[in-house]
């Protein structure tokens, strides 16, 4: 699977809108179509993965951190209710490194 | 001390000349002759340069890029901070690959750098006037930073000892950073006691950092015998790697063994799934990141956005837009979140290899430097050449390269520890500057 065509340079020049034209874009999706064909087997390979150790990375970032009161989370999930979608709520409350 | 550390400054600014290597961005010998003046403490006497993404007060601080040509950092990074109250003086700011994104140096919007062993070669980057500024001769030592290998592959390039250290073991506060959550300040020096002597002065917890964790107790090398040392080996690190690499760095392992230390084989099978994990992780956090050279807060302040977007490098370009599509709603799963769990799965393989070995060894780059402009044109063929130092990032474990004895380019041995044992990796460093 390929990330980027030049076909959809302008949607990519959207999302990048701060720093890239859809001319620089289409300029660029040759190499970057190239990279991410190299880079295509990575779900794939993720995918063959077992469930990685909730401790595989824990022992260099996550331990070092307390976390949070449940009811700390919670406040923060409400105070940022109105604008995050279910979506990243979902990322909020996803420990990193799981699915 | 004071006497020395000033004919040091003066050695350094004779030996750099016109910098025909164009290591440095920025030289301030005024600024390091007063500051020699006063030089005291256990680093005094020792000349260091500093990447130019770390900031040092007073001084500009381009990160390599024209967006940021007149920007002047108006604070201390903590590491410059503690180089200077340990008594090191600071020649000037070194070029690097715009804001750390590439592998050789060429991607200075500033000229790339030049290898001192063999000026027509890259020296490798992206820290590529910190590995020159010490091949050269002209610094004791240089502070650069390490994303996925940006400190070990100028390193091996030009043949320097350097230390890639645990994350969270020196602070990036003051750091402009690629991806925050991979990198860290990272050393280089002529030799590994210099490099230890570094650590011990920047190493350390921060309140201005709160991923900052351990003792900082770094300085010291302890000595390791040979005889009591379970070295790693694994196969999978040596699959098309050059044979002018592969065949010293077997050669140093066998001398190793042959002063007692035992080399176990060690499999790591996720080893090649880590360079594009390593780089979808890099891309999204390199977009976030670059999010506030908007013009505003930092950045040029252009007339168009068009003009704007025109002082960042295809090599920028290609990441922003990059991270910003794996990190899109419809994306993530596919790139994102896959790369999350192989940087998992890379991160228990290194555990589980930690619990047989000491420490693992394989070399630091695929190939001896090449050509210069070989690759510039070809992302992949630069990307690949992160290979075998992108593992060390993704588990945060910290990673060595020692230069071995060759003739003809330089060649890095590198050393990987478990995380928190940067002395140990240090003392097996300076086990194999010592055999070779």
């Amino acid at each position: 699977m390929t990330l980027l065509t030049a076909d959809e340079a302008p949607r990519a020049a959207r999302l990048a809108r701060l720093h890239l034209s859809e001319a620089e874009v289409v300029r660029l999706a040759p190499a970057l179509e190239a990279i991410t064909r190299d880079f295509s087997s990575l779900a794939e390979r993720a995918g063959q993965l077992a469930d990685p150790p909730a401790a595989a990375l824990g022992a260099t970032r996550a331990d070092e951190i307390a976390p949070a009161a449940p009811e700390v989370t919670e406040g923060i999930l409400r105070a940022a209710a109105p604008r995050v979608d279910p979506a990243s709520r979902a990322i909020l409350t996803t420990p990193r490194g799981s699915p | 001390m004071t006497s020395s550390a000033i004919e040091a400054v003066e050695r350094a600014l004779a030996r750099l000349g016109d910098d025909k290597w164009n290591a440095f961005l920025h030289v301030d010998a005024q600024r390091a002759r007063e500051r020699a003046r006063n030089a005291e403490g256990p680093l005094a006497g020792l000349v260091l340069s500093v990447k130019d993404n770390l900031a040092l007060a007073g001084m500009p601080m381009t990160c390599g890029s024209l967006h940021l040509k007149d920007y002047v950092a108006p604070y201390d990074a903590t590491v410059v901070e503690r180089l200077e109250r340990a008594g090191a003086v600071i020649l000037g700011k070194t070029n690097m690959d715009e804001f750390a994104a590439g592998s050789s140096g060429e991607n200075s919007a500033f000229g790339p750098t030049l290898n001192p062993a063999d000026i027509t070669r890259v020296p490798g980057g992206s820290s590529s006037g910190a590995g020159a500024s010490v091949a050269s001769g002209v610094c004791d030592a240089a502070l650069g930073s390490d994303t996925g290998g940006s400190i070990r592959c100028p390193a091996s390039f030009c043949g320097v000892a350097a230390l890639k250290p645990s994350y969270g073991l020196v602070s990036r506060y003051g750091l402009s950073d690629l991806a925050m959550s991979l990198e860290s300040p990272a050393p280089a020096a002529r030799d590994v006691t210099t490099l230890a002597r570094i650590m011990g002065a920047i190493a350390g917890p921060d309140a201005r950092d709160a991923r900052t964790a351990g003792s900082g107790e770094i300085g010291t090398l302890h000595s390791q015998m040979a005889g009591t040392l379970r070295i790693g080996v694994p196969e999978e690190a040596f699959t098309g790697v050059a044979d002018d690499v592969s065949r010293p760095v077997r050669s140093a392992l066998a001398k190793l063994e042959r002063h007692g230390a035992t080399l176990l084989p060690i499999h790591l099978p996720t080893i090649h799934d880590a360079l594009a994990a390593y780089y979808v992780i890099n891309y999204a956090e390199f977009a976030s990141a670059m999010q506030r050279f908007d013009g505003t807060r930092y950045g040029t302040t252009a007339a168009t956005p068009e003009d704007a977007r025109a002082t960042f490098g295809d090599e920028v370009k290609r990441r922003i837009l990059l991270g910003t599509f794996v990190t899109s709603r419809e994306e993530r799963g596919r790139w994102y979140d896959a790369a999350l769990r192989v940087q998992a799965a890379v991160a228990a393989d290194l555990a589980r290899a930690f619990g047989a070995c000491d420490i693992l060894a394989m070399p630091t780059m695929p190939v001896r430097a090449f050509k210069l402009g070989e690759r510039i044109g070809d992302p992949r063929a630069m990307y690949a050449a992160d290979v075998l130092t992108v593992p060390a990032n993704l588990a945060g474990v910290p990673a060595g390269s020692v230069p071995l004895n060759v003739s003809g380019l330089p060649v890095g041995l590198q050393l990987l520890g478990p995380h928190g044992a940067d002395a140990r990796v240090l003392s097996v460093m300076k086990l194999v500057e010592d055999l070779a």
